[in-house]
């Protein structure tokens, strides 16, 4: 995948386009086909699902064992059995369906179901054997069962379901179907092809121009409120951005820790004003230059084509997070060209990264008076949730590594931006310990790999070296002082002076060792905790590895649709989850076609990051374009950052785009 | 720059008038509540339909609009709001009593007619207010008069409610001085002090937000218009353009037909349909770069007021259908005016306009003369789901077919009439125009709308004794015209005569009769002129309901009492039932809050001043078309549901009527310049 010389797109991206659309087109009709139904709310349509998780019936109890290294269920003693409350699935159900693999010896099994006071409905009687068995059931609302195994035997459950239809297809029919759909329609391709070369002739691209128009309009935008600021000096349009990034991300935080977003009118409110700060910042930053600004590159089509995809998605179904497109299209745009025509765009950077900052170190002021640490917690800060404080622990990061990035070469280093940055990047290590999140460890360490990286390359000088020494010697002192005091006084504190306290509806997450897994630690109390992990993690269970997410993955994947959903899908029991991974959360938000706009988008985003720190022409502060992405994507794979106007992350990226929006055309020699 | 200034008093003591309408209710209210400013509670009001009725012991006297009591324990019930809840107020207003005061009960009824409770009354002459036991909740009450048998009482509005009600005319109006005086002087002082210190800046900001808009449709609009309108000829762009205008015209008639307009889910794809065929139609009027025009100017600052406003009350107020009807219309028809505001005549847009606008009114006539019987005793919706929407469509064809000959008639003075044209195009337009005009006529008296048809005459009187003045000062000149006006009336009434037995009789001869889901079907029968119908005509009348034209002071109370800052969703329910306000102004306030009456109003009265110096323009190339529109428009906002969104022609044309009014152009005045097309 790439560009071509003129920067436009490269014959390798249309077909990684074309072979994509066909990837999705034929998986939604194979799955179409396997199910017998054409329901593009939902092309996996078989029907109200509820999958047990398999923390519920993997577990040990009196007569009932579970052997972890085998994997297996044991009944030791005749008439074993194990309960399960269906917490908030209470359905009329229609089938239950179990599936058990390596039986040791026959038994015959029983299903009681129980009511609303676990007073007995019903019973199944069956015998157990290899393979799926399918129940179906009487029409009574469940409210849990109770499954008993007559003999001793040793068995393992690879799902348990509750059907509102019967599964009436096997899996191993769907290769064959996906692979006759595929060739079909890289016939239809290839035949279309054949015919507009043949017929039409040369490929009529409009791109350009629709680009350019597209530009012009943002620039005419720019252009006519760029004029109200005109007597402004540097020093105060900096401040003032500086301010109105630090307002935004105020807005974001409390739209996420206040629950702005579930509230439509606050939301709306909310949304309008982060439009109205990143249009400021636009309307303050525009310079009105002669700089060709150059857009035609596969970043910015995929950018507008998700949002586009995004804005149709929002019209057909209606939203619980709504107008992001619109914003996108309409806000973050003219931020982007603001971008390519500053003479100085590193300015931008540094405010923002300043802003950044300035987040940092009032949360940490914040939850060092106010938020104190419990050992055996995760720590969540300012934050519901470890994983989200984690996750703007790490994205903090950057602004301290681009910092010290920026400084190291310096020939005079003042001492106060020394202290700072070593204290934020020594602290931010602190807290990231505290909240035990494995996904924004490994977004923290690629952070600083990509830094490290960055260090090699450049030809060292002498005050390079004095700089780094210093470094060293200033990270050792702070990081004794975060070890001992640090840790002290945020466990100490807040509960000193009374003014420690929870937020509302605040989980607490237990640690459980510097493997543990955010999700699904609460299952894994059942039995020594740690051992478990430890050993789910060299066993090579996914679904362990992953927290339990791999359930949350199913579900929503489950669920694709053409136009997307209005919300957050029901897992667990009902519960409503976010996606816990980026690109399933966009697909579950804006329909299946978005995915490609949004790959290509997260590829170049990486590419160009990296490109710009190659770059001849080398702006500064270019590390963080691919900091940025390298933050977002990592975070992606495992939490929630696509969710609009709620993650710092997500503003981080979204900013850092633009800066890659612009490309130069690279000249080609004959 | 005068009438301007004349606008901008007008506006100031409008909002002068507005705000003191707002702090007078809420002191009425007793409370600062910008959700509700007479934080009114629950209030239910009984239906002056029900105080007419009889009972077995109260006889309603209709000349002396009273009921004469028959028994000794007279008692008549009145259902409340439909459920079983407590109030704590009973208003009472007795306009005429024979005796004073009058003793009785007020008995409480529960879901089952059960009684629950009774309290002893006094009632004289004038308001009552009697306070309810709050610990009952009624589904009825029970008036009871005790020792009256022979005596007579005639009550003109009762009243329940949770709130005491402090509102009477008189104090309102003190109130309402006190806070006049005060509002206009801040006011006054805050204009002068805005004057000396802040005007320039305030005029750059607005002018920057103007110019924006203007700037990105510019950029957009070339792009599109150069790709789509430039590559067409005159004739073809306007044959293009008079078939979408005709699809979009039947695309709203379906759309309200079929409800959609009030089905949350459906309408923002109908507002979309709308708004794709308004920017195809903008595009294909691109004829040359798109220059800047002024909006400064008041008729384009209230037209984007009024959009902009109805999209910032979404800010405020959860609601499922204005927040697409404001977008739609400030993104298309911004699109829509800025173009039509650029085109080089822009006479051609209108033509077309009224050309599509005749042709789906000869549709829809078609149409009703097929499907559409008018049923005995129950007023005519023709296409619409109700008479009032009819009328509204009647009066804007009038305006359509009035405008065309008076440019017929324009030309016809001028002598532009070519010699030698073929008397059969001039007979054939004569014709066309009258008998679209007496079909109208016919539509608006059988919808049976009193406003329509009030409105229809005074457009008629107003227009037709100049246009007879003029005739018969230029006789000579329009003998021609004059020979084919008596041919064309007399075939018109024809004509006419068989769309009124069409109606009546082809659609039930077919078999054909359609009647809509949620159609509107009123009659003016009541009382035992209504039961004498019905017993002829068994099943006549079913689903007919009675006119509103006695509850529109009690349903605009209701709306008036629920105005508040920033709007509401939906309409309220009075008489049990939810239905709309009955008036422009009042459904714009209820649903966008008090303030957008600043910009409706101030829209209304541009509308109608640049009207007219079109109508009025001496040159003979006068246009009554605006003129005459922003008349009606006003006149229907008064006391009709004129604010039919996306679901009428009307609606569509006034507003869209900026883009020839507004704009540096200053409206076409090029009539005569349409020359020969005029006959075709």
């Amino acid at each position: 995948m790439g560009v071509n010389s003129g920067g436009e797109v490269s014959r390798n991206l249309k077909c990684f386009v074309i072979f994509m659309v066909g990837i999705i087109l034929s998986g939604i009709i194979t799955v179409m086909y396997l199910t017998e139904s054409i329901n593009l709310a939902c092309f996996y349509d078989v029907g109200d699902l509820y999958e047990i998780s398999s923390s519920y019936y993997n577990i040990s109890g009196e007569n009932w064992l579970y052997d972890y290294e085998k994997d297996r269920i044991v009944t030791q003693e005749e008439n074993a059995s194990f309960s399960l409350q269906m917490e908030n699935r209470q359905e009329n159900w229609n089938y239950f369906s179990l599936e058990i693999q390596n039986l040791s010896n026959t038994s015959r099994g029983e299903i009681e179901f129980l009511g609303k006071n676990n007073e007995r409905l019903y019973m199944i009687d069956f015998e157990l054997r290899n393979g799926r068995l399918v129940l179906p059931l009487q029409k009574e609302t469940i409210y849990a069962l109770n499954f008993i195994v007559r003999n001793p035997v040793s068995f393992s459950i690879k799902k348990m379901q509750f059907r509102e239809k019967m599964q009436n297809f096997e899996w191993s029919q769907a290769p064959g179907v996906f692979v006759i759909v595929l060739a079909f329609y890289f016939l239809i391709i290839l035949l279309i092809l054949y015919f507009l070369r043949h017929y039409i002739g040369q490929e009529l691209s409009q791109r350009k121009i629709w680009i350019k128009t597209l530009q012009k309009s943002y620039e005419c935008l720019l252009e006519q409120c760029g004029n109200l600021f005109q007597g402004l000096s540097s020093r105060n349009r900096s401040l003032l951005r500086r301010i109105t990034f630090f307002s935004s991300m105020l807005l974001l935080y409390f739209m996420l820790v206040r629950g702005w977003y579930w509230k439509l009118l606050v939301q709306r409110k909310t949304v309008l004003l982060l439009a109205v700060c990143i249009l400021f910042v636009a309307v303050l930053s525009w310079e009105k230059t002669e700089k060709a600004v150059n857009w035609n590159n596969p970043l910015v089509y995929a950018w507008i084509a998700t949002w586009l995809m995004c804005i149709l998605s929002e019209f057909v179904i209606e939203k619980d997070i709504k107008n992001t497109g619109i914003f996108m299209l309409g806000v973050m745009g003219p931020l982007y060209m603001v971008w390519g025509k500053m003479k100085r765009p590193e300015r931008l950077i540094g405010d923002f990264l300043a802003a950044l900052r300035w987040c940092y170190w009032i949360s940490c002021v914040f939850c060092f008076f106010f938020r104190s640490f419990s050992p055996g917690i995760r720590y969540s800060g300012i934050y519901t949730n470890p994983n989200l404080f984690a996750g703007f622990l790490v994205t903090a990061n950057i602004a301290f590594l681009i910092s010290l990035d920026e400084n190291l070469s310096k020939e005079r280093l003042k001492r106060h931006i020394l202290w700072g940055n070593i204290f934020g990047l020594v602290t931010i290590w602190g807290f990231l310990r505290l909240t035990e999140s494995v996904t924004s460890l490994a977004a923290y360490a690629l952070e600083w790999v990509v830094f490290l990286w960055k260090q090699f390359p450049t030809e060292k000088k002498t005050v390079y070296k004095k700089n780094l020494r210093n470094v060293l010697a200033v990270s050792a002192v702070s990081m004794l002082a975060v070890i001992t005091l640090g840790k002290w006084g945020l466990s100490s504190v807040p509960n000193v002076l009374g003014t420690d306290f929870l937020f509302h509806g605040e989980q607490t997450y237990s640690i459980t060792g510097m493997t543990s897994l955010s999700l699904k630690v609460e299952a894994a109390e059942q039995i020594g905790v740690s051992d478990r992990l430890l050993h789910k993690v060299t066993s090579g269970e996914w679904n362990t590895l992953f927290g339990g997410r791999t359930e949350v993955w199913k579900e929503y994947i489950q669920n694709w649709n053409l136009f997307g959903h209005a919300g957050h899908q029901e897992c667990f029991n009902g519960k409503k989850m976010h996606a816990h991974n980026a690109l399933l959360q966009m697909i579950h938000y804006y329909g299946i076609f978005i995915c490609v706009p949004y790959l290509i988008m997260l590829y170049y985003s990486l590419k160009y990051g990296i490109k710009i720190i190659f770059n001849k022409k080398q702006i500064r502060m270019n590390l963080f374009f691919l900091l940025s992405a390298v933050n977002y994507i990592v975070l992606g794979f495992a939490e929630d950052v696509a969710t609009s106007y709620l993650y710092i992350s997500w503003l981080t990226y979204y900013i850092s785009l633009g800066g890659m929006f612009h490309q130069q055309k690279q000249k080609t020699g004959t | 720059m005068k009438e301007n200034r004349k606008l901008h008093m007008f506006l100031l003591v409008l909002a002068g008038i507005l705000i003191s309408v707002m702090l007078v209710m809420m002191r009425l209210g007793g409370s600062v509540n910008f959700r509700d400013f007479m934080s009114a509670g629950r209030v239910y009001d009984i239906s002056p339909v029900n105080l007419q009725n009889h009972s077995s012991a109260w006889k309603y006297d209709q000349e002396k609009h009273g009921y004469w009591l028959l028994s000794d324990k007279a008692s008549k019930r009145f259902r409340l709001d439909g459920r079983e809840r407590t109030w704590n107020h009973l208003y009472l207003t007795i306009k005429e009593t024979s005796k004073e005061p009058l003793t009785g009960m007020v008995r409480y009824y529960g879901k089952d007619k059960r009684k629950l409770y009774q309290q002893p009354i006094e009632l004289y002459k004038g308001k009552n207010a009697v306070p309810l036991d709050e610990t009952v909740p009624a589904a009825s009450l029970a008036i009871v008069f005790q020792g009256a048998q022979g005596e007579f009482v005639s009550i003109s509005e009762m009243q329940v409610r949770t709130t005491p009600s402090w509102f009477t005319l008189p104090h309102f109006l003190k109130l309402f001085t006190a806070a006049f005086a005060g509002v206009i002087t801040v006011l006054m002082s805050l204009l002068f002090l805005k004057r000396r210190f802040l005007q320039r800046r305030e005029g750059k900001i607005t002018g920057v937000l103007l110019d924006s808009l203007q700037a990105e449709i510019q950029v957009a609009g070339d792009f599109l218009g150069e790709r789509l309108g430039g590559r067409l000829s005159v004739f073809q762009r306007e044959s293009i353009r008079k078939l979408l205008f005709s699809i979009l015209f039947l695309w709203m008639v379906i759309g309200n037909v079929a409800g959609w307009l009030r089905d949350g889910a459906v309408f923002r794809y109908h507002v979309l349909i709308c708004v794709l065929l308004l920017l195809a139609i903008s595009f294909i009027s691109w004829e040359r770069p798109l220059q800047k025009q002024s909006w400064k100017t008041p008729l384009m600052r209230s037209w984007l007021g009024i959009w902009m406003g109805v999209i910032i009350c979404d800010l405020f107020v959860v609601r499922s259908l204005e927040f697409e009807t404001g977008l739609g219309m400030l993104l298309s028809g911004s699109v829509f005016i800025f173009f039509w505001q650029n085109m080089e005549q822009k006479d051609r847009m209108l033509k077309d306009l009224m050309a599509a606008l005749e042709i789906t009114f000869f549709i829809g006539i078609i149409y009703c003369m097929v499907f559409r019987a008018k049923k005995p005793a129950i007023d005519y919706n023709g296409m619409f789901t109700s008479p009032e929407e009819l009328a509204m469509y009647a009066v804007l064809m009038e305006i359509v077919f009035l405008t065309r000959m008076d440019w017929l008639i324009a030309r016809s003075v001028n002598g532009s009439l070519e010699r030698g044209r073929e008397d059969g195009a001039l007979f054939f337009s004569c014709f066309k125009n009258i008998l679209g005009g007496s079909v109208s006529l016919f539509l608006v008296l059988r919808s049976g709308h009193t406003p329509g048809i009030f409105i229809f005459a005074l457009i008629a009187i107003c227009y037709l004794p100049g246009v007879w003045v003029k005739l018969f000062h230029h006789g000579a000149k329009c003998r021609k015209l004059c020979i084919s006006i008596i041919a064309a009336a007399i075939l018109s009434y024809g004509c006419t005569c068989l769309v009124f037995a069409s109606t009546k009789y082809l659609p039930e001869i077919l078999d054909l009769n359609l009647q809509y889901r949620q159609e509107l079907l009123t009659t003016r029968l009541k009382g035992e002129e209504k039961e004498l119908f019905v017993q002829q005509y068994p099943g006549s009348l079913q689903g007919a309901r009675m006119k509103h034209k006695d509850k529109l002071p009690v349903i605009w109370r209701n709306y008036a009492r629920r105005l508040n800052l920033f709007g509401h969703s939906g309409s309220l329910s009075v008489f049990r039932e939810v239905l709309p306000a009955y008036s422009g102004y009042l459904d714009m306030a209820f649903h966008h809050g008090i303030f957008i009456l600043l910009p409706y109003a101030a829209y209304q009265i541009s509308i109608i001043l640049a009207g007219a110096k079109y109508a009025f323009h001496r040159k003979g190339s006068r246009n009554i078309c605006m003129y005459f529109l922003g008349i009606a428009y006003l006149s229907f906002s008064i006391c009709a549901n004129v604010e039919i969104s996306w679901g009428h022609p009307m609606w569509l044309c006034y507003y869209l009527s900026a883009g020839y009014l507004g704009g540096d152009g200053g409206g076409a005045l090029q009539i005569t310049k349409i020359g020969k097309e005029e006959f075709n």
